[in-house]
């Protein structure tokens, strides 16, 4: 069995006007399927480049990137996009959903650019992906009815519909208060119980912690890889009681 | 599918959203779309009044003027040059069943202007002179009395049938037949008056007088020379060749050897049909793309509003490449967001556009043209095809652009 994300001295520099920046270099790891990684970082410090790079929303200057055992360094803008839409969800600190647009219809939106699977089973699709959310009540909503924490479970929502091999969390929590944060999380920790690989960039401790195993990253290049203990989980646990 | 369909839900909602807005946005193409399509109906009954009235004299008469002109030009006559090579022998020799056996018949004519007075009116009045046979000759009917036969001409009979307008003038409350009217001192007899038939090509009989013809050569003008000729053809499939006919009569009758040489022209009325259709078609689609100019504006500011567009949706451009959109959707969306405007901007304008013909033509009926509103459906057509194109060219530019955008740039733009 191949690791679900596979990456070997993945390099980014960034050209501006003839100054070269790094903002990630020799970064080397593999995720399993099934985990709850965070990768976290003070900003700048090339946490988001290198999530981008692993959402294939970028490419690396240098390195290999595999996902599900697939070299994606060689691969076409258009096939990036068909793994993006099958294999990889999105949710964003700014939600980013569809304005004048239903919360049914924004989920909907990754199954109208998967032009192979599109069927008939669309609508069960979008329904259960409500549901695993909480938002179901919602869904007939226009998207600028909703109040922030029910704007990120309809983009959590939207980045589960496609059951994809794994979702990237870019500070979920960052434009929410700290009691519907915990909600955003709990539902992410709910996704990941259910056989979801997490990936969650942030640069907040406490939301970090919600992971099974935290990456730090300190100027484009990994400080340290571990599982995080019991006894730190237990705090954010009992964290989570006392609200 | 829903790539299709979607975009135009979007910009449906787009516009309704802003609906102002919008509205200032298709205005260049509805004005555009409208201003073609009033040019090209009221251009086109226009030219179906003026085809109609040629048609109006009949399309198998022969016009026989002195001077030599072009085929395609206009003959000397309607440049004000008065030439006296035409003469009633020439009008005799033509009815020469030998030498033109197609012409069934044939009118003489002089023009002329005068004072004419009846016991309670005076009136300026174009008057011709023309032979009996002009009854057989032009489609005109006598509503009263009777017109002047050819013992009267030959006698230089004064008489004279009216128009009928000119008879109301003449004679506002009264039956004009058997009454008499003063022309240049002399005292003349109506003896009819025509029915009532309208403008046709560039004359209006309603409003002449006719005499006979000899009448007006000596008696109101002093000279002997004719104005024109109008010969009848029996069939109109035989116009060409009695057209030759007439050609060789009249060089042989002026000892002309040589073609070039000629002093009078012919002309069919079909002639003047196509003429007349080809410069009425030329000033139609003349201002038909004058019209159009105003579509290009409107495509320049589509083309901006489209920019700005991209522009602000930059993230929505970048979220739908992260959950899969590839380059050529996020195109095709931006392209048919305008073509959406632009399409509904051409029908707005169609809808404007024929509103404005339609109510011009109330108008001008009511002025009392015979006038007929048309709405061809190839301007319909035309116009749309139109509108779709600018929001085609000018929605590429943008669409190109929106194209472009990377993923990751787009979300970094929040």
């Amino acid at each position: 069995m191949h690791p679900l994300i596979k990456v070997v001295d993945l390099c980014k520099t960034y050209e501006n006007e003839g100054v070269k920046t790094r903002a990630v270099c020799g970064v080397s790891f593999t995720i399993e399927k099934g985990e709850f990684v965070s990768i976290m970082g003070p900003s700048g410090s090339g946490k988001s480049t290198l999530m981008q790079i692993l959402g294939l929303l970028d490419r690396p200057t240098e390195g290999k990137y595999f996902l599900d055992g697939q070299d994606t360094s060689a691969m076409s803008e258009n096939e990036l996009a068909d793994l993006r839409n099958r294999k990889i969800g999105f949710v964003f600190q700014s939600f980013n959903l569809l304005p004048r647009t239903t919360v049914y219809e924004n989920v909907e939106l990754p199954l109208i650019y998967d032009r192979i699977k599109m069927s008939s089973s669309n609508n069960k699709k979008v329904l259960s992906a409500l549901r695993a959310v909480g938002i179901f009540h919602r869904k007939d909503y226009f998207s600028n009815q909703l109040s922030g924490g029910e704007k990120q479970r309809v983009a959590m929502a939207r980045a589960l519909v496609n059951d994809p091999e794994v979702i990237f969390a870019d500070e979920p929590t960052g434009n929410l208060d700290s009691k519907t944060g915990v909600q955003v999380m709990e539902i992410l920790e709910d996704l990941n119980r259910h056989g979801h690989t997490i990936i969650l960039v942030t640069h907040e401790t406490v939301t970090a912690s919600y992971a099974k195993r935290i990456i730090k990253i300190l100027d484009g290049k990994i400080v340290s890889d571990r599982e995080v203990s019991e006894k730190k989980r237990q705090r954010v646990e009992n964290r989570k009681n006392i609200k | 599918m829903r790539v299709l369909f979607d975009p135009i839900k979007i910009s449906y909602q787009n516009l309704n959203g802003a609906k102002f807005r919008s509205f200032l946005t298709m205005l260049g193409i509805i004005i555009g779309v409208a201003s073609v399509i009033v040019v090209m109906s009221i251009g086109g009954s226009a030219q179906k009044l003026i085809l109609s009235q040629i048609k109006g004299i009949g399309s198998n008469l022969i016009g026989i003027l002195p001077g030599a002109s072009e085929e395609e030009g206009p003959p000397a006559m309607a440049l004000g040059i008065t030439i006296t090579t035409l003469k009633y022998k020439d009008y005799e020799a033509l009815l020469d069943s030998r030498k033109a056996p197609d012409i069934v018949d044939a009118a003489a004519y002089v023009t002329g202007t005068a004072l004419v007075k009846s016991p309670s009116e005076t009136r300026q009045v174009n008057y011709q002179g023309v032979t009996a046979s002009l009854i057989n000759v032009e489609n005109v009917s006598v509503e009263q009395g009777r017109f002047f036969i050819k013992q009267e001409d030959t006698n230089l009979a004064r008489v004279a049938v009216l128009g009928s307008a000119t008879a109301k003038d003449l004679f506002p409350n009264v039956d004009p037949v058997g009454k008499n009217i003063v022309i240049k001192d002399q005292s003349f007899t109506v003896v009819g008056v025509l029915e009532k038939r309208g403008s046709s090509g560039f004359s209006n009989t309603d409003e002449e007088m006719f005499v006979p013809l000899y009448t007006a050569q000596k008696i109101l003008l002093g000279i002997d020379h004719l104005t024109f000729i109008r010969a009848k053809v029996a069939n109109e499939a035989n116009v060409e060749r009695t057209i030759a006919d007439v050609k060789s009569t009249l060089r042989e009758q002026h000892n002309i050897k040589d073609s070039a040489d000629d002093d009078f022209s012919v002309r069919s009325t079909a002639q003047a049909l196509e003429i007349l259709t080809t410069i009425t078609n030329v000033l139609k689609y003349f201002l038909t793309s004058i019209a159009a100019i105003s579509l290009l504006v409107g495509g320049v500011g589509i083309m901006n509003i489209m920019l700005v567009s991209v522009k602000q949706r930059i993230w929505e451009i970048g979220l739908r490449q992260a959950v899969g959109a590839k380059k050529r959707d996020i195109v095709l969306q931006f392209l048919i967001e305008s073509i959406f405007i632009t399409f509904s901007g051409g029908i707005a304008g169609i809808t404007l556009g024929g509103s404005v013909a339609f109510l011009s033509s109330l108008v001008i009926q009511k002025l009392g043209y015979e006038w007929e509103f048309s709405l061809p459906i190839q301007s319909i057509l035309f116009a749309t095809g139109i509108a779709i194109l600018i929001g085609l060219i000018f929605g590429m530019y943008p669409a190109s652009k929106a194209g472009r955008v990377s993923p990751m740039e787009a979300l970094r733009y929040e």
